[in-house]
């Protein structure tokens, strides 16, 4: 039934799915947020109105022409507008939102209308609590969080694959008598490393790095996540290689290549890396990014409150949400980065597939 | 390796390596603490520093540790034993109703949320409408079935389980007799879905923890973890068996999981062969 479904199903549909299942496009989708978080606008969103404002909408201010004598203002409001608004380019403006008295003072004068609403700027998801551009601030978070998770893949890859390798196929052989026991050392090593769960090495990380330097939260979370990736996630990775490699071995033809003389070092990258690990690889790679991002909103989520605290990411932007819950929009971040990690997870199982 | 050595060796000795690992680790920084100033009652000479890493403080400690356990243990086996159920039943009616199976999949493709993203859902809808948010072991348990992922995970092993079961040419056979294929498969059904369960036992105690940590209310492991190592880093609070205790616990509870899953297969292999 299923080899039928396969045979009938529409070309067109086959790319498709291809398409949408192709590393490259994951790679190009993750790297353009990237770059476009380097945007100067986005990099720096400008605050204009100090408050919430809901997607789909517009900031705005209110103006006022310089010429105000002229108007037909009681003396007391102009006096009032002179002194509160700042006069910009032939009229007074006023940004809304610093404070609430002024506020309704302004809102008076606009509902006698004394003073004009202008839009400023659009914001497709709304501002946060400060009136910036919270599309600016998801594409800077999902950019620091990305960065941070790909220093974790790379280190742990580093550190992983060699370990990996070592124990799957270099140590793996009865000769020389002492490679059996190196192996079970590092075995041991690692699979007790992986065996404890994430969050007591993060916090034995964290405990030991407060009292052996001083240093601020954000330096203190980088290295937290260098130490987890060359400890925690390379263990885990020399785990599902090791794994990969053993049944490999099964299959006999890395004996024979070794049988042919060919180099061990050109074993380990033509036939081991490049022809059978690379996917899983990949696979690993994603599900440790997935990881690093959930290990980052856990250690900055305020009650546990180890991770970053002024650096954008994913973790503080859910803090503000639990700090000020009285708008919707902040709810977005937390979706966001729910959506993102569910999109790799889904790629990662398909891969592995 | 035998059963019983196997068990001593990796499950017990293994989880006790790696709770003295933390032991000495957790001991240097106390000792550390004490050098800067923060005074110990056991800080004064240097046979009482050792015989601190050696030997606990109190007993009384593992009354305070077992209350701990015990909610811990609590949210694990029964979120373990409800989202078995939940997807045992949905992949059957997944199998059988072609209809349902997209709207199985897509409901349980919601629930890979993470706990956070569970708790900040039912975060929202009590600051929304104005209500404290309830500290039960409930909801814990209900973030661990319905946000960790592992239900979509269970659910498509167990639909794929049915499938390559339901294929076999025994059952096959049986259905021409006039057997129903439940019935000729059961004994298989039971046996394969018990091992997928006990394999998942691990991921639910990292979930159960990850849940306290979120609930300030639930007093797990979690959450007195999280707690120990803020009041020895903070106040410099001598925690040294607690942590010892907890992290020896965790480690030992996954690895007699992954342990019983071997020897359930070992066990069924043998069965297959004789």
């Amino acid at each position: 039934m299923m080899n039928l479904k396969i045979i009938l199903r529409n070309p067109m549909s086959v790319k498709i799915q291809n398409f949408l299942h192709s590393p490259i496009l994951l790679l190009g989708l993750l790297l353009t947020i990237i770059s476009i978080s380097y945007y100067p606008n986005i990099e720096n969103p400008k605050t204009t109105n100090y408050s919430y404002i809901n997607a789909f909408s517009y900031s705005y201010k209110f103006v006022v022409d310089e010429n105000l004598d002229e108007k037909k203002i009681r003396r007391k409001d102009k006096k009032w507008i002179k002194d509160h608004f700042t006069l910009v380019e032939n009229q007074y403006e006023y940004y809304p939102g610093r404070d609430q008295k002024l506020q309704n003072k302004v809102d008076k004068l606009f509902n006698k209308k004394y003073i004009n609403r202008l839009n400023v700027n659009f914001h497709l998801l709304g501002t946060d609590s400060q009136g910036r551009d919270l599309l600016s601030l998801l594409l800077v978070a999902t950019r620091n969080n990305l960065l941070l998770a790909f220093m974790t893949v790379i280190l742990s890859i580093c550190f992983g694959t060699t370990l990996g390798i070592l124990t799957g196929y270099f140590l793996n052989r009865d000769e020389p008598l002492y490679f059996r026991s190196i192996q079970k050392f590092i075995i041991t090593i690692t699979n007790g490393i992986s065996d404890t769960p994430m969050l007591a090495w993060a916090f034995l990380i964290w405990l030991s790095q407060q009292i052996l330097f001083e240093s601020t939260a954000e330096i203190r979370t980088i290295y937290m996540f260098i130490l987890m990736a060359i400890t925690y996630y390379s263990s885990i990775l020399s785990k599902g290689i090791r794994n990969h490699l053993y049944e490999l071995n099964k299959r006999e033809f890395l004996s024979s290549a070794e049988m042919l003389g060919v180099n061990k070092f050109v074993i380990i990258y033509r036939h081991i890396i490049k022809s059978n690990l690379k996917n899983r690889l990949f696979s690993l790679s994603i599900m440790i990014i997935t990881q690093a991002i959930f290990l980052e909103i856990t250690l900055s989520f305020k009650p546990i409150g180890i991770g970053f605290t002024n650096t954008l990411t994913y973790g503080t932007l859910i803090n503000s949400l639990l700090a000020n819950s009285y708008s919707m929009n902040m709810i977005i971040p937390a979706l966001f980065s729910l959506l993102l990690c569910n999109y790799l997870t889904y790629f990662s199982s398909k891969i592995n597939k | 390796m035998n059963s019983f050595k196997k068990f001593i060796f990796n499950v017990f000795l293994g989880s006790l390596m790696i709770g003295i690992i933390f032991r000495i680790i957790i001991w240097l920084i106390l000792i550390k603490f004490s050098n800067e100033g923060i005074h110990y009652p056991w800080s004064s000479t240097t046979a009482e520093i050792f015989n601190r890493l050696l030997f606990f403080e109190s007993t009384s400690i593992f009354n305070h540790y077992i209350s701990f356990l015990t909610v811990t243990l609590k949210i694990t086996l029964i979120s373990w034993l409800l989202c078995l159920t939940i997807a045992a039943i949905l992949s059957v009616l997944s199998y059988n109703y072609l209809s349902l199976k997209k709207i199985i999949n897509i409901i349980i493709s919601l629930t890979n949320i993470h706990i956070f993203g569970g708790f900040l859902i039912i975060y929202f809808i009590h600051v929304k409408n104005d209500m404290p948010i309830p500290q039960s072991s409930f909801l814990a348990i209900i973030l661990v079935i319905f946000c960790n992922g592992t239900l979509k995970t269970l659910v498509d092993k167990f639909t794929s389980l049915l499938n390559s079961i339901f294929n076999q040419q025994y059952v096959h056979f049986a259905k021409s007799q006039g057997i129903s294929k439940w019935i000729s498969a059961s004994r298989q059904i039971k046996f394969d879905l018990f091992e997928t369960a006990i394999e998942f036992l691990p991921f639910f105690l990292i979930n159960s923890i990850i849940a306290e940590l979120a609930f300030d209310g639930v007093k797990g492991l979690g959450s007195e973890m999280l707690n120990t190592f803020k009041a020895t880093a903070d106040q410099g609070y001598d925690r040294l068996d607690v942590i010892f205790l907890m992290i020896f616990s965790f480690v030992f509870i996954s690895r007699f999981a992954s342990f019983l899953y071997d020897e359930f297969k070992n066990n069924i292999k043998k069965s297959n062969v004789s």
